[in-house]
């Protein structure tokens, strides 16, 4: 086995037994303060009025696939990230009787989807009213197709809110131009910084970077999604503290004659 | 979260897709060729049930479209061209013959002559078209953004004008502009690309590991 296989198994026990941790600290009760995201108040607010109004919330976790394989843009980790929000959104709508659209462009993370949306309304003892139908798939691998059908759906159905939280790059702002025009309110979220400075000037409610990991835990007060929180919040602070380390050895190297640090 | 040792059927599928996952994943660190036996075996089966996904898709899709035809929808028009061109794809792609060396041969690939003239002269001008639009929709955006007075949204648009302008050629040449583009992109864009990517890099890891150890589970329609 190489060094590389043993230092990944390492951190792969480490980070399991940080999980675990943390998940026993939850449910033991000690939830930390979290910083507010208002645009996951925009959801939770329109999902409320859905229910009075009858205009469906869209959501999408983005152009994205699983298993991206070589050449394409890798983002299996932004739809995980999309399928835990679109599911406590769901939750959300089955418990207070919102409508909902949900839309992917890929055929695999179709299937997922339906699997998650289904897993909401049956967690609330709602399946009776989950109609496969809400999910549909607008696209498959081609991502500039799948926003010209969001965008395309704003211009034909009125909307409470959108939501699109993936793996966007520069294509998003054809769909998020239509819904500023049509002043539908998205809450929009991607890792891909070309994506994240359109969404900024098409719309208040973003979720930059790391936040689409989080937003899970701000939509529901269970354990699972607190736990992850805290851990991405841990796992955060370790590779800061390493940063710093690892400057002021740089730093002070020099001065003491003391060897470079491999890769620095 | 219901625990999957409660239940033998979950505890089964988070085992199959925990071992799985974990064999993909030490294959690509490098941990021996047992490993890499087991994990192209694994890769190629996920390969094919992807595949098998989209047949199925591509089934779901013709028959939804044919019913909307059948029903004279509203919009049974979309319907009729989205049926036209997956025909025209099927048949260009996998059944059209060509002329060879050797005589008439159906396509060895999706790359081969007639499907590649099909995407040539029809997708790539749409696909092309589209992302013309978006200098449009950048501009239209750009001015609803200022008009909004939103301090984010100005900042975005002024960084972003600022560094067209001082990319401009005649600006270019001038020797302190250049430096200064030049440090900016290597180390305030780069510190900020990177302080992002770390933070989803953390996101992702946590995400895969849960996956991992059964603590999510899309792929489980329980």
């Amino acid at each position: 086995m190489t060094l590389p296989a043993i230092f990944f198994i390492i951190i792969l026990v480490l980070v399991i037994a940080l999980i675990w941790l943390h998940y026993a600290r939850v449910q033991a009760g000690r939830v930390p303060e979290r910083r507010p995201l208002p645009a996951l108040e925009v959801l939770r607010a329109a999902l409320a009025r859905s229910a009075e109004t009858g205009r469906p919330v869209h959501l999408s976790p983005g152009a994205s696939t699983i298993a991206a394989g070589e050449g394409q843009r890798a983002s299996t980790a932004e739809l995980l990230a999309g399928l835990n929000i679109i599911g406590r959104a769901a939750e959300q709508a089955a418990a207070g009787g919102a409508s909902i659209v949900v839309s992917s462009a890929d055929a695999v993370a179709h299937l997922a989807l339906r699997g998650v949306v289904r897993q909401s309304y049956r967690s609330f003892g709602q399946e009776q009213s989950f109609d496969p139908r809400q999910i549909e798939l607008w696209a498959h691998g081609d991502a500039m197709a799948y926003t010209a059908a969001v965008a395309a759906i704003y211009a034909r159905t009125p909307l409470e809110a959108s939501l699109l939280a993936g793996a966007f790059a520069q294509e998003v702002l054809l769909t998020a131009e239509t819904g500023a025009e049509r002043m539908v309110p998205q809450v929009l979220g991607s890792t891909h910084p070309s994506a994240l400075s359109l969404m900024a000037i098409t719309t208040p409610h973003t979720l930059i970077g790391e936040e689409i990991y989080a937003a899970e835990a701000y939509l529901t007060p269970t354990a699972t999604p607190q736990a992850r929180l805290l851990t991405h919040d841990a796992l955060r602070t370790v590779v800061v503290w390493l940063m710093l380390i690892a400057f002021g050895y740089g730093f002070f190297r020099i001065a003491f004659g003391w060897p470079a640090l491999a890769g620095w | 979260m219901s625990s999957p040792l409660r239940n033998p059927r979950q505890l089964i599928t988070v085992l199959i897709a925990g071992v799985s996952g974990l064999i993909v994943l030490l294959d690509f660190v490098g941990a021996g060729p047992a490993v890499r036996v087991l994990a192209t075996v694994l890769v190629r089966w996920a390969a094919l049930i992807t595949a098998i996904a989209v047949v199925i898709g591509i089934f779901s899709v013709f028959r939804s479209h044919l019913q909307r035809i059948q029903m004279r929808a509203p919009e049974a028009g979309y319907s009729l061209v989205l049926l036209g061109g997956m025909m025209i794809v099927i048949v260009a792609g996998i059944l059209y013959p060509t002329r060879t060396a050797t005589g008439l041969a159906l396509p060895a690939t999706l790359a081969a002559i007639p499907i590649r003239t099909v995407f040539r002269l029809i997708y790539e001008p749409l696909a092309a078209s589209l992302l013309a639009l978006l200098t449009f929709f950048a501009l239209r955006a750009m001015l609803r953004a200022v008009r909004s007075g939103r301090a984010e949204a100005i900042f975005v648009v002024v960084v972003a004008l600022l560094a067209l302008i001082l990319q401009l050629p005649l600006l270019a040449v001038i020797p302190v502009i250049g430096q200064a583009v030049q440090w900016l992109n290597d180390y305030l864009v780069a510190a900020g690309a990177r302080g992002l990517l770390l933070g989803s890099a953390i996101g992702a890891l946590v995400a895969g590991i849960r996956l991992l150890i059964g603590f999510d589970m899309p792929y489980a329609d329980r």
